[in-house]
């Protein structure tokens, strides 16, 4: 895994992501950290951290030259990892300290009662650098190191808020009007998600093994399921609109069921296609490239067809169909938020609403718990991977 | 027994197998031997029924394989082949239970097993038991493969090329423990190779193979001695009598008298050596005669250039 044990023979090569996360972070310092804003709609102020607090400023400096003197020096490479972890992680968890800290003084300062702190480029620059840092250090490190280490950064920002020190940041206040719909607009979300994507697990794992066991199968399957994929998402949760809508006024029953032309059923209907690919594709793939040796040797030794299938081609194939599942799940998540707009709920409808009122924030507000959730969601497949995966459990 | 009657056996309009027919007698080792493509591998996979044949019949103890239901005919062979096929995400000691666990074994029965097997193959339960099958190094992966084979105590061994995919220093290792191991189970094996140097040492029959015909079915020393057509000739190479000097040992040449070796040099040959190897040793001194020598370095005797050449005679003059 670790490419740089050897680094004293290797020549010197631009370590390309740290170098990114270098720019944007010293363009997050020179941007505006936040815009101090009168009320919701006001265009507001900039400042930037250079403006706001020294001392904070010659922290955030810091975070951003070690990893520039780590890109030019060799260290070694636990250090070097160590070095990524720490400043990545202060880039993330300190711009939202520092927006509801020194957002609220200057709010105390300007007699702003009703004004808000919105973050500005500065912020979202130097979230983005250390998020580039945190996951070089993952890419690094073996284990779930990397995932208790993203675990620890969204518990710390979580403390901030239970502490009350973020309420003057303008999404806060977006949230705390809608507290009341925020979880039940979560959860939405997640059920959507969750159907659409247990859905095409059902269809798609076993369309994945008819397809390797029944070549015959295969061509068919696979251009329906590719040709589903090029309609646009938004075309497709238009698409099911009408049929639903006939098909719910014709039998009343559906309709009894929830099924209507909007609403939830067409935008399950709509995500669960698009999670068909990614989980056939691998599902098939992973038993297609099984070394056939060992196919063989199961068979000499011999299984059945129903043993080969679950003692050996499933268990085998197992770490490529869940990583199929991952990229399904992720993508649903952030897809699920469209379906807002064909009335099915979920945290789309803050993204739209906020759209609809021309209040970045709002959108702002809908965005961060979906970057979350899917962040949250990939890593815990990471981490069921590595369990699956043979001999991870004892490959030091 | 196995035997081989009349087989025939068709890839599309291939005929690979055109009447096969030989047997393999119980507590032996038969090599399937040939040139790529003469049916050798073909012919291994009729016996546990991974291939149909269209004509003839394949018996076990009398019995047509055909009569057997599949998987349980398949369980009680052991079957062995060039890449181990290990399965990757069991562990080896799982991988070595695998055959009890389809006859219904219990696990704590597997797990001794699969120990009592790591031992007498030569790697330390300890170390290898849950160790996966990516861990292994190739000879350690083939060795587990054996144990896998041996672990429901078949009556029968297929082994497709078994060493072939081992490195040359290796294979050599793994052949002189197969032949240890053998002589300890007398098993009925047959051994699939395209190498005759691994064929006339591992060998107690040998069954040459050409374009799906038997072309001779011997002993190594009588295929060596006197191959029966010019393929087989050819197919033994012009170095035959020195192969043939590989299937003995030194031990039964050998002369007890100690007074007659000479002093003035220091060669030796080991008393389990081949004649082969006495032979080359001899060839490399000034002398027609050297000194046997046992583990311990105490000599026993000697071997003359004499007693070598008589024995290589042997197959030739009869």
């Amino acid at each position: 895994m670790d490419t740089d044990s050897g680094a004293t023979v290797e020549s010197w090569r631009l370590d390309k992501p740290v170098a990114l996360a270098v720019i944007f972070g010293a363009a997050g310092i020179l941007l505006p950290l936040f815009t101090i804003r009168e009320h919701r709609l006001d265009g507001g102020t900039g400042l930037s951290v250079l403006s706001a607090s020294v001392p904070y400023s010659v922290l955030l400096a810091v975070c951003i030259l070690v990893p520039a003197v780590i890109i030019l020096v060799r260290t070694n490479a636990k250090i070097r990892a160590g070095l990524l972890a720490g400043t990545g992680s202060v880039l993330i968890v300190l711009p939202w300290l520092l927006a509801g800290i020194l957002g609220s003084r200057e709010l105390l300062e300007l007699e702003l009662d009703l004004g808000r702190v919105a973050p500005a480029g500065g912020f979202w620059f130097l979230t983005l650098s250390g998020m580039i840092l945190v996951s070089e250090f993952s890419r690094r490190v073996q284990g779930w190191t990397g995932t208790l280490l993203v675990a620890a950064i969204l518990l710390c920002v979580f403390a901030m808020f239970r502490l009350g020190l973020l309420e003057d940041i303008a999404f806060i206040r977006e949230y705390r009007v809608r507290e009341q719909r925020f979880l039940s607009e979560v959860i939405a979300h997640l059920r959507i998600a969750a159907m659409a994507v247990g859905s095409a697990v059902l269809v798609g794992v076993p369309a994945g093994i008819v397809s390797y066991r029944y070549r015959v199968v295969r061509k068919p399957v696979f251009s329906v399921v590719s040709g589903l994929q090029t309609i646009p998402s938004l075309a497709l949760f238009g698409l099911m609109i009408a049929p639903l809508a006939f098909l719910s006024q014709r039998y009343p029953f559906l309709r009894q069921l929830g099924i209507r032309g909007v609403g939830n059923a067409p935008a399950i209907i709509a995500l669960f296609l698009y999670s068909l690919l990614p989980i056939l594709r691998n599902t098939y793939t992973s038993l297609s490239v099984i070394d056939p040796a060992v196919i063989e040797a199961g068979k000499g030794m011999g299984m059945t067809q129903k043993q080969l299938l679950f003692m050996l081609e499933i268990p085998v194939a197992l770490p490529i169909i869940l990583s199929g599942i991952r990229v399904a799940s992720v993508q649903t998540i952030g897809n699920t938020t469209v379906a807002a707009l064909i009335g099915a709920g979920g945290l789309g409808n803050f993204v739209f609403q906020g759209l609809g009122q021309a209040s970045p924030d709002l959108i702002v507000m809908g965005v961060i718990p979906i970057v979350v959730l899917a962040i949250v969601i990939d890593r815990v497949f990471a981490f069921f991977i590595g369990r699956v995966i043979p001999g991870a459990r004892n490959v030091e | 027994m196995i035997e081989f009657d009349r087989v025939v056996k068709y890839y599309g309009t291939h005929r690979a197998l055109d009447g096969v027919s030989f047997t393999v007698p119980d507590g032996c080792v038969t090599v399937l031997i040939g040139p790529s493509g003469c049916g050798k591998s073909t012919s291994l996979k009729l016996v546990n029924r991974l291939l149909e044949p269209d004509d003839g019949y394949v018996r076990v103890n009398g019995r047509p394989v055909k009569s057997f239901a599949v998987e349980e005919l398949r369980r009680g062979i052991g079957y062995v082949i060039q890449s181990a096929g290990l399965l990757p995400h069991m562990t080896v000691q799982d991988n070595i239970g695998l055959v009890p666990r389809l006859l219904g074994r219990d696990k704590a029965w597997r797990r001794a097993r699969a120990r009592d097997l790591l031992d007498l193959i030569g790697l330390d339960p300890h170390a290898y038991a849950r160790k996966y099958p990516s861990q292994l190094s190739g000879g350690e992966a083939q060795r587990v493969g054996v144990a896998r084979a041996l672990a429901a105590d078949p009556p029968i061994l297929l082994m497709d090329e078994p060493f072939g995919a081992v490195d040359p220093l290796n294979r050599e290792t793994l052949q002189n423990e197969f032949i240890s191991l053998q002589r300890k189970l007398k098993k009925t094996v047959i051994f699939v190779t395209h190498d005759l140097d691994e064929a006339v040492r591992v060998a107690d029959r040998i069954v040459l193979l050409q374009d799906g015909l038997v072309i001779q079915e011997a002993a190594p020393e009588e295929l060596l001695g006197r191959p029966s057509n010019a393929f087989a000739r050819d197919f033994v190479g012009t170095d035959r009598a020195l192969k043939r000097l590989g299937r003995f040992s030194v031990s039964d040449y050998m002369s007890h008298d100690t007074r007659r070796v000479g002093t003035k040099d220091h060669a030796s040959v080991p008393v389990d050596a081949t004649l082969r190897e006495a032979l080359s040793r001899i060839l490399a001194i000034p002398s027609d005669e050297i000194s046997v020598i046992d583990a311990q370095n105490r000599t026993l005797g000697s071997i003359s250039l004499e007693a070598i050449r008589r024995a290589g005679c042997g197959g030739e003059s009869s």
